[in-house]
C-alpha cells in the first residue's frame, strides 16, 4: 500500500510565523505516530522551486502551509512567494490544503474550487492571534494563544486521523464555540473573544467537503 | 468608518492591560498604543481591528440573546 505523506512548510522569521511553526511540532509528531511520512519544509528551502518539486514527485496527500497569505499569494520564507495564483496554485488541485494564513481561501481556495477531488481550507480575510503578554518566546506554553493552537492544530490533526475536510473544520468551529461560550479570558482581557469570534467568522473549506487523505 | 463603532472598540482596548498585544497575519505584532493610532488615524489596520472587535461584540450580543 502507497505510504501516506505529508507536506508541512515551517518558516521562523517573525513573531506570526514562529507561533505557526512551533505549533506544529504537534502536527509533527502525531503523523509520524500514525506512520505518515512527513516533508518538513524549513528554511533556508521555503521556496517555490523547492515545494514544486516535492509536490510535483513525492505527492503529498495533505500539504499544510504556515505562513503569510494574501488572497493571490502564500508566502514560505521571508519574502518569498511559494505559490501564487496564475503559477502553480494548480498543483495544490485534488490535495487537502490547509492554509494556516492570511485571505488565501477568498482567492487561491477558490479558484481551486471546481473539478477538485481535494479541498482547501483556510481563512478568509487576516487570521489573527492574542499572545501572552508575558513569555512571547514559548508559543506551546501561552496561555493566551492557547485556544488559537488547539482550534487550528485541530485540522490537520482530524485529517491525519482519517476524518474528511468538513469534519475537521467543523471540529476546529467546535472548539472555538466551546472557548467562546465558557467566555474564556486570561487577565481580564476581553480581546481573547473578540480574535476567536474573528477567526470563526473567516475560516472556511473550499471544494469537495468529504475529501479524506 | 463608522465612528460609534471606532468608539467602542478605542474604548474597549483602551481598557485592555497596559502591555496587552496582537499578531495579526498580515500585519505583523501591534502593542496597545500602536492599536490605538491605528484606530484614531483610520488606516487599513485600524479599520481592520475595529471589523475584529466589532464582530466579537456581536458574538456575544448574541450569545446573551440565545441564553
Amino acid at each position: 500500500m502507497l505510504q501516506k505523506c505529508m507536506l508541512i512548510t515551517l518558516p521562523d522569521f517573525d513573531r506570526a510565523t514562529h507561533f505557526l511553526s512551533a505549533w506544529s511540532k504537534e502536527i509533527i509528531d502525531d503523523a509520524e505516530k500514525r506512520a505518515i511520512k512527513v516533508l518538513e519544509v524549513k528554511e533556508p528551502n521555503i521556496i517555490m522551486k523547492n515545494v514544486n518539486s516535492l509536490l510535483d514527485k513525492q505527492k503529498p496527500q495533505l500539504v499544510i502551509l504556515n505562513g503569510h497569505g494574501t488572497i493571490n499569494k502564500i508566502e514560505g520564507q521571508n519574502k518569498e512567494w511559494i505559490i501564487i495564483r496564475g503559477k502553480n496554485h494548480q498543483k495544490l488541485r485534488n490535495k487537502i490544503v490547509f492554509a494556516r494564513s492570511c485571505s488565501a481561501a477568498s482567492g487561491i481556495g477558490i479558484e481551486l474550487e471546481g473539478n477538485n477531488t481535494g479541498c482547501f481550507i483556510g481563512y478568509q480575510e487576516d487570521y489573527a492571534i492574542i499572545p501572552d503578554r508575558h513569555g512571547m518566546s514559548r508559543p506551546n506554553q501561552n496561555r493566551s494563544s492557547k485556544p488559537f493552537k488547539e482550534s487550528s492544530n485541530i485540522i490537520p490533526l482530524m485529517l491525519l486521523a482519517g476524518k474528511t475536510a468538513n469534519e475537521a473544520v467543523e471540529e476546529s468551529k467546535k472548539i472555538m464555540e466551546n472557548y467562546l461560550e465558557n467566555q474564556y479570558m486570561i487577565d481580564e482581557d476581553p480581546r481573547i473573544f473578540d480574535v476567536l469570534a474573528w477567526n470563526l467568522s473567516i475560516l472556511t473549506c473550499v471544494g469537495n467537503e468529504n475529501a479524506t487523505i | 468608518m463608522n465612528q460609534h463603532e471606532k468608539e467602542i472598540v478605542l474604548r474597549r482596548i483602551g481598557n485592555s492591560p497596559s502591555n496587552a498585544k496582537i499578531i495579526i497575519g498580515s500585519v505583523g505584532e501591534l502593542n496597545k498604543e500602536e492599536m490605538i493610532n491605528e484606530i484614531k488615524n483610520e488606516t487599513r489596520v485600524g479599520k481592520l481591528l475595529v471589523k475584529i472587535h466589532m464582530t466579537g461584540l456581536r458574538y456575544h450580543k448574541k450569545l446573551i440573546n440565545q441564553a
